[in-house]
Order: C-alpha cells, then structure tokens, then sequence
C-alpha cells in the first residue's frame, strides 16, 4: 500500500485530534467549579424551606403577587395572595432573629416586648399593614438570600450582627420619605451592621422583598471582598465613583436573579412620581432608555445626569444579565445558579475603587477558574455590544488642571479647617478619556485627605469639568483636604492628581 | 482507487470531522458540566521556602490552631515565608479568618497595632484544593509605629470643641455613647495617626443623617467622614 503525503497529514491531524480528544476527557471540577447542589438551591429559590415556625406573606410583594398595577396594601383582596411559608434558622421560636440576622421596628435597642411574636399556632401571621408583617418579611428575605448564597457555596462575614430596622428613625421624621440604607460601619470596627428602611406609605419598602435582597448585595459585596472598599472612595464621602455605581449593580443583580424576574422595585417606585404606575424602579432587561449603552451613561456633561452611580449600576447589571442569559439558554435547569456563582465569585475579586475595567477582568479570571474560560466570548460580547470597549485609545497627553483652594465654610458661614479646590478640568487629546478622576494626596502630615477622590466618568475630546465658583458643578463635586486645629498649616504641600484609564498622569503640586 | 485505501481516507477525513467539532466544544456556547480541558490558574507565586526574617510576626490564631487547620495553616505560613511579598512590621499584628468560597478557601487578614485595627488593612489570600496559596488582594502597607500613648489623646468633647461646635454628638439609639479607635492611614501613607471614630450630626445642615466621623484622637483633626448612602433619593 502506498502512502501520500496527504495520507500522511491526514493520519497526523487525527492522531493529534484523538489526543486532543482524549485530553478534553476531564471534569470542569478540575477547573475549580465544582457540582452544585441543584436541589437544594431550587428549593431556596421557590422558598420551600421547612421548619418549625410558620409565616403568612404576599411574596415578593403585593403588586408582583398579584399583577394588579393598582394594588394597594390596605385592599383587603390581597388576603388571597397570602402563602403560607417556613421561617427557618430562628434562634428561638419567640423572636425574629438568629445569631447574625436581628430584626427591629425602630432602632436596635427596641424593646422585646414591642416586637413580634408568633401567635397561638406558632405563626408570624399579621395584616400587611401592620408594621410585624414588616418585621416578618424582613426575616423571610434576609435569611432566604443568605440561605442562597451560601448554597452557592460562599460563606460570609457573620462576626458582627446585621440588624434589620423596618421602620426605623432617626433620619427624618416625615413617614413619607421612602428610603432604605445600609451601613457596613466601616470606621467602627466594635458596630454591628445596619439595614435602616424608612417610610410608613400606602407602597412601603418593609412590604417588598426586593427591597430587602438588593441591600443585602451591599452586604454580601463587602463581605466577599473582606472590607478592602470596592467603594472606598464613595465610602470616604465622594459623591461619584465607578465603585459605587458597581456596589448598586451587584445589589441589584442578586435581587433580580434570584427573584428571576430581570427588575426591582415595581412596588416602592409606586411612592415616585416620575415611575408610572407598574414601572420597575430598575431592570436589567432591556427597556427603551438610557440604560443600554455605556457612553449614554457614563459621558460626562454640565448637566452631571451621569455623575449617579445608580445609571452606570443600572447599565451594567443588563451586561450581567446578558451574561447570565447566555448560561441560561445553555442550560436552562441549572445555569442560573450557575451565572450567579461565576459572577458572585467574579465580585469577591474585585479590589479596592473598582471599575467596570476590573469587572469584566474578574468575570474573565472567574469564569476561567469556575468554568475553564468557556463563557470568555459571552462575557467580552456582553460589554462590547453595550458600548464598553476594552480596545480604546491610548492618549498621548494628560489632562490639564487649573485649580485654586478654596477654603470651606460651615452652614452657619464659619470658615472650617477643611478645605477644597475649585477647577477646570481639561481633556487635550482627540479622543476620550475613560473614569477621569481627581485624586486629593498629602505629601505632608498637616493635610489629611478626606474626600480624597471625585471621579467624572468619561470626558470626551476637548470637554472641560469644571467645578465651584459660578461653575456648573458645586465645590461637593471635588475633594477636601483638612489640617489640625490650631496649627500652622502655612506652606503644607499637596499634590493633585489626574488619572484616566487611558492618559498618563497628570500630577500638579499645590501649596497652602 | 483502491476501494480499502478509499475507506481508509473516508475514515481519517471523518475523523478530521470529529476531531474539528471536538475542538469547538472549546467555543463558548457549551453547556456548563460537560467535561473538557482543565486549564490551571496560578498567580505565580514561587518564593519557596524562604528564611524567616520577622520573628516578631505575630499572627492570630497562631499556628495549629483547630478550625479550619489547612487553610489558615497554610496561608499563615505563605505569608512567613515570603516576607518580600508582605513586609509585615514587628509592631503589627495580623488575625485571619477563613471564608469558603468557590474559588478557594478565602483567608482574610486583619493588621492591627495593639489590637487596634488599621482601617483598610486587610491581606486576602486564597487557599486552592491543590493546597495552593495565591494573593488575592493585598492592602498592607509597612507604615511607621503610630503614637498611641492615651494620656495625649483628646476626649470627644474637647475634639468638638476643636470645631467650634460644628459638630454634636448623633442621639440615635445605636450611636448614644459609642465611640471608638482605628488607625486612620492617608492613601497615600503620608501619614497614618489613632482616629477617634464617633457619630456626629452636623449642626445646621439640611442633613439629618448621622455621619460617622473620624478625628485625629490627638490634634482633633477631621480625618474622614462618610454619610449612608440614600438608597433612593
């Protein structure tokens, strides 16, 4: 028999190919994603929990439960969407609380004996205008996203307490001001965690479980990246970062997934006047807005619309989504535990004033080491096709900065110890600069940077920031330095700092 | 041709077929849970067995401690080994704390001075079934020893009063009373001091909210603030 060349190609690719094959004959648990327990994590998803203590809810909320728009939360109809569900993980039968999760009316310090207690038949069972319904859904919604997530297999930080305030005080007075905050304490180390939700409406937040997972995200985010500040900067007082637009897409990416609806807050934007009535407060499905294209919602302009973490956030969490559809239609039982794995573990990555940059770079590495990098494509399309390019200009020339210090006065017109600078940002080049920020540093011990970074998102060829004085944006929108009382701070050198994901430093020295 | 060199060709070019479409089980369009080629993930950390230098290095839990043994063993015994990636100073302490999480058993470090924790000082490693060690972030920074004599230090009253009153005391439940220490480190570790944290409401503003202030414990200086975050408006 003879042999061709081609015969001989022919042989040497499918030796090759059968190695290759043979080579592919391992387990994606090599690649660290190991099984999940699909089962269980179904059940935590349709919260058919079990245990000893019983609970009466309209889930996820009386507008979604129903899909009456007009729904209201003293209609007294809503009593047909009640479900009869489990409150698993109480510490004891008489108190809505575990060892971490602790749930109050109004502060932490609330008397027992104003709480809610179960009724004869071992049951949290309130109308849902009383404010125990509240407290009740608070503990249904925090233990059931804690439950998920640690099925997921990440465990959290439980070392301080999380208390739950449903109806709390403090900030304001006025039962129409809807509001929900959560504080991670970062400075006081010895301060249990606080979820603080405000308003006492016809459409409150304590009625709405999306409420409730979107501000555990906040929690969870922190937890997975062991406080090193995602949001440093936002947390130092800035009033815009791409770190806090990314904490809100995180927070709100593990609501709408779970819930597996793809949006938030149908009910609380019920208290909004500029939400129509059934609008979602936010989705990551598509709608016919802003919110689909990164220059729409990260480009800076004097109206400053895009200096709102909540517009990038909102943006990115459709990135997400898409990412997570794309599993999904690959695996439609599993993939959304899945998605929700990969990019919760892509969140653990990221480090200290994140970006976007950073996230698509951890949902890169943690899709590699979860999945061996076989959503890499998905993940690169799903930034590219909403406008978020990686490959974008280098700059040759760094930004210019005309600055002068500005020292700041109290509200009673007392001049402060701290002090700011007024500025006019310039961007030389012929193309975008991208996450353009203004960075505060002491070069000296007498300033201490306190509001140490603004960021403005992307400044487009020749546009200019220009902040205090008769500006378009007030002196909030810049950083703030301060020195000791009682000391001389004359001559205290400084340094102000202009960075841009694709131009070179700009760094011009200051002196007061 | 041939009719057994004839087969012989069909079977390599069906096998050229196969082969090509086994490839693209590469591509991205797989369903998660199919086997295929695992690639190894690894920072690179090859230091090895290096002398420890720092025989002051205090970690807590020390070493041999029960729970969770392997990984916090072995990320404890990452960072003595590689003083060039860490530069631990004598004078801190660090106190991990194992989390689980997909990537890898997480170790997350604390540094403290005296028990008083260094605000954004954290080490995160991760710890992989390989029993691999690698840096997943690393905010440490070898600052100088900070003052933290008490005798020099201001107490709540007299730092308000540094402010001419600016600021009192918030009088939310939570807040009544509570004060505390970090160590405060400027971003650009010019300058690293004892802070004194409390929560103040700013008298005259049009925000209630309180903000959680830190004053330099000695001189009374505003080193950082941070108001909660609105969730809606």
């Amino acid at each position: 028999m003879r042999f061709t060349v081609f015969d001989m190609i022919v042989r040497l690719v499918g030796v090759l190919s059968f190695l290759t094959l043979m080579s592919c004959g391992r387990l994606v648990t090599e690649c660290g994603g190991t099984p999940l327990n699909i089962s269980h994590l179904t059940q935590i998803q349709r919260a058919a929990f079990t245990s000893n203590t019983k609970a009466s809810l309209v889930i996820p909320n009386p507008l979604d439960a129903t899909g009456n728009i007009g729904i209201q939360s003293m209609d007294s109809s809503l009593i047909n969407a009640l479900s009869d569900l489990f409150l698993p993980n109480l510490s004891a039968g008489s108190r809505l609380e575990n060892n971490f999760l602790k749930v109050r009316i109004n502060s932490i310090n609330d008397s027992p004996e104003i709480l809610a207690t179960p009724n004869s038949n071992g049951q949290y069972a309130f109308p849902i205008t009383d404010i125990h319904y509240g407290e009740t859904m608070a503990y249904h919604s925090m233990n059931a996203i804690q439950t998920y997530v640690e099925a997921l297999g990440f465990q959290t930080n439980k070392a301080r307490p999380l208390f739950v305030m449903v109806n709390a005080t403090g900030s304001t007075n006025n039962p129409e001001e809807v509001n929900a905050f959560y504080s991670h304490n970062y400075f006081d180390t010895t301060a249990p965690r606080t979820l603080k939700i405000y308003g006492d409406t016809a459409f409150s937040p304590r009625q709405d479980r999306d409420i409730y997972w979107h501000e555990f995200g906040h929690y969870l985010l922190e937890s997975l990246t062991s406080d090193r500040g995602v949001d440093f900067a936002g947390d130092s007082g800035s009033i815009f970062s791409e770190g806090a637009a990314i904490h809100e897409c995180i927070a709100d990416y593990g609501a709408e997934s779970l819930s597996g609806r793809g949006y938030l807050g149908r009910w609380i934007a019920r208290n909004f006047s500029e939400f129509t009535a059934g609008s979602p407060l936010r989705s990551a499905e598509d709608k016919n807005d802003d919110f689909n294209n990164f220059s729409k919602v990260a480009t800076f302009d004097s109206t400053k619309k895009n200096l709102n973490r909540y517009r990038i956030g909102e943006w990115c969490t459709r990135v997400l989504w898409d990412i997570r559809r794309q599993i999904v239609q690959e695996n439609s039982n599993e993939g959304r535990f899945y998605a929700d794995r990969m990019i919760f573990a892509a969140a653990s990555l990221l480090k200290r004033d994140t970006s976007v940059t950073s996230l698509k770079s951890a949902l890169l590495q943690a899709d590699e080491q979860l999945n061996c990098g076989i959503h890499s494509h998905s993940v690169k399309n799903a930034f590219e096709s909403r406008g978020f390019s990686s490959d974008i200009p280098a700059l040759a020339l760094p930004l210019k900065l005309k600055a002068s210090i500005v020292w700041l006065r109290d509200e009673r017109g007392q001049l402060t110890r701290e002090f700011s600078v007024s500025f006019i940002l310039t961007n030389p080049n012929s193309d975008r600069a991208r996450n353009v920020r203004l960075i505060l540093e002491s070069t000296d011990a007498r300033i201490s940077p306190v509001v140490y970074q603004q960021s403005y998102g992307d400044l487009g060829s020749g546009k200019t920031v220009s902040v205090g004085g008769n500006s378009s944006l007030p002196i909030d929108y810049s950083v703030v330095g301060s020195v000791a009382p009682n000391q001389n701070y004359q001559g205290a050198p400084f340094n102000l700092r202009i960075k841009s994901e694709n131009a070179p430093d700009a760094i011009i020295p200051g002196v007061l | 041709m041939n009719p057994k060199i004839k087969r012989i060709k069909i079977f390599w070019g069906m096998m050229i077929v196969f082969c090509v479409l086994s490839l693209s089980f590469f591509s991205d369009s797989r369903a998660i849970g199919i086997p295929l080629k695992a690639k190894r993930v690894f920072d690179g950390l090859t230091g090895g067995l290096i002398t420890k230098t720092n025989l002051e290095l205090f970690i807590d839990p020390p070493l041999q401690t029960a729970v969770n043994f392997d990984a916090l063993q072995l990320a404890n015994q990452f960072i003595i080994d590689n003083p060039g990636l860490f530069s631990i100073k004598s004078y801190h302490q660090l106190k991990g704390e194992t989390y689980e999480n997909p990537l890898g058993t997480r170790v997350n470090y604390q540094v403290f001075q005296n028990g008083t924790p260094i605000l954004g000082f954290t080490i995160q490693l991760t710890v992989g079934v390989d029993h691999q060690v690698s840096i997943v972030s690393n905010e440490y920074h070898p600052i100088e020893r900070v003052e933290m004599d008490e005798r020099y230090f201001l107490s709540v009253n007299e730092i308000l009063e540094e402010h001419n009153q600016r600021f009192k005391l918030s009088v939310a439940d939570e807040d009544e009373g509570r004060e505390s220490h970090i160590i405060i480190v400027g971003p650009s570790y010019a300058k690293a001091e004892m802070g004194t944290v409390v929560s103040v409401i700013e008298v005259g503003s049009k925000q209630k909210a309180p903000i959680e202030a830190v004053f330099s414990s000695k001189s009374g200086q505003l080193l950082a603030r941070r108001v909660a975050k609105s969730e809606f408006h």
